[in-house]
């Protein structure tokens, strides 16, 4: 790929919206994470947080490219990705399984580096599919990223909060990036390639609707969120003591 | 009687609505009704869905809210003037608006610019929404 092809062009705002979706909230699941912490280990926490974030990220990269050429690991690859895509159709989930607040800074670490490793998993094999083999595309999705981490968070927010078809457009995006990988692991290659139709595109097509179909479906059957239910919520509803101490 | 509605976020900017309607409010403060609001960006990402429960975020949203109000709250009670505090979650402007209306706002009081500067330029501010789409009369402090 080069500048002049519009594959180069459609892989690197393919690669812009991955950074975005998949990079732009790892800074606000770190705040949560170390929020219970006092305030100068809090700073810290965040600080290594962010760190972690993006080293992890370099790491994974260098070795992401080697390791996608081994069978299966495109599959695997392609099918977190699928998965991540009908993840973020979904509502919240009520569960339990969650990140804690830690009060103590070993739990605020432990949870730290627990979600930095998925969230830059994810990242990484998302832009290694976008880019496909090509290296610059690579080095480009990964110093993409950085910046959003950092400072992209409420930006990104505004967005997804404003524009609610970045999600499905998004989710959509996961989906054709995570099936075009399927179809180019190692293992499958040697079925597909002598198709008429392009295994890789059709794929892409498949995951796609895949992940919109099923994530909308999975959406509409899931309890609505409260907030959606009440109508208007008010969080400091009923008022509460602050309003009567406040009264003169 | 005004019922006035402040949509606070915690800036200088905010601040300054404060003080505005204080001064208008501490000759006869039980002749009018003040309701400050503060609005939290849903949290919306993948990664917070995969990180985070529907419940904690609720809760997430009250503490930030509860903060940002605290000293809000603070300077009104100086002024010995009583406030009805509200916590609304989602699209800023959108909630303001809404909000004004359950509280039946005479006016609604508010900086001309808040946080979020560079998703504000890229996006247009929370004031300008506002003051586009409410009925109710809106009064920009700068």
């Amino acid at each position: 790929m080069d500048f002049s092809s519009p594959e180069f062009w459609v892989a690197l705002g393919q690669i812009i919206m991955i950074d975005i979706l998949l990079g732009g909230d790892n800074a606000v699941v770190i705040a949560l994470a170390s929020r219970r912490l006092p305030e100068a280990q809090r700073k810290k926490a965040i600080f290594w947080g962010m760190f972690g974030a993006i080293a992890l990220r370099v790491i994974l990269i260098f070795f992401a490219l080697q390791l996608l050429k081994i069978p299966l690991l495109k599959i695997v690859g392609g099918l977190l990705l699928l998965w991540i895509g009908i993840k973020l159709l979904l509502p919240q989930h009520e569960g339990s399984h969650e990140i804690s607040a830690s009060d103590h800074l070993m739990g605020a670490i432990k949870t730290i580096v627990l979600a930095d490793a998925v969230m830059s998993l994810d990242n990484v094999i998302g832009i290694a599919g976008a880019a496909k083999d090509s290296l610059g595309l690579v080095v480009f999705g990964l110093l993409f990223s950085i910046p959003i981490i950092i400072w992209g968070s409420r930006f990104v927010l505004t967005l997804m909060d404003r524009f609610p078809a970045v999600i499905l457009f998004g989710a959509g995006l996961l989906g054709w990036i995570g099936g075009g990988m399927i179809a180019d692991d190692v293992l499958i290659v040697p079925y597909v390639k002598d198709l008429a139709i392009s295994a890789h595109y059709s794929s892409a097509v498949v995951g796609a609707i895949f992940v919109v179909a099923l994530g909308k479906w999975l959406a509409s059957r899931a309890p609505k969120p409260v907030e959606a239910a009440a109508g208007l919520t008010d969080l400091a509803a009923p008022p509460r003591s602050t309003d009567k101490e406040n009264s003169p | 009687m005004s019922v006035f509605l402040i949509p606070v976020d915690g800036s200088e900017y905010s601040m300054r609505a404060i003080d505005y309607v204080i001064d208008r409010v501490k000759q006869n403060p039980s002749e009018h009704r003040v309701h400050v609001l503060n609005v939290q960006m849903p949290l919306v990402g993948v990664n917070v869905k995969l990180f985070v429960s529907a419940e904690s975020l609720q809760e997430i949203y009250r503490e930030e809210g509860e903060k940002i109000l605290a000293s809000v709250l603070e300077k009104l009670k100086n002024a010995k003037i009583s406030a009805t505090p509200h916590i609304g979650v989602g699209d800023a402007s959108q909630v303001i608006i809404d909000f004004g209306k359950e509280v039946k706002a005479s006016e609604i009081v508010m900086g001309s610019h808040g946080r979020g500067a560079l998703a504000g330029a890229l996006m247009g501010s929370v004031a300008q929404k506002v003051v586009h789409l409410s009925d109710i009369p809106v009064i920009l402090l700068k």
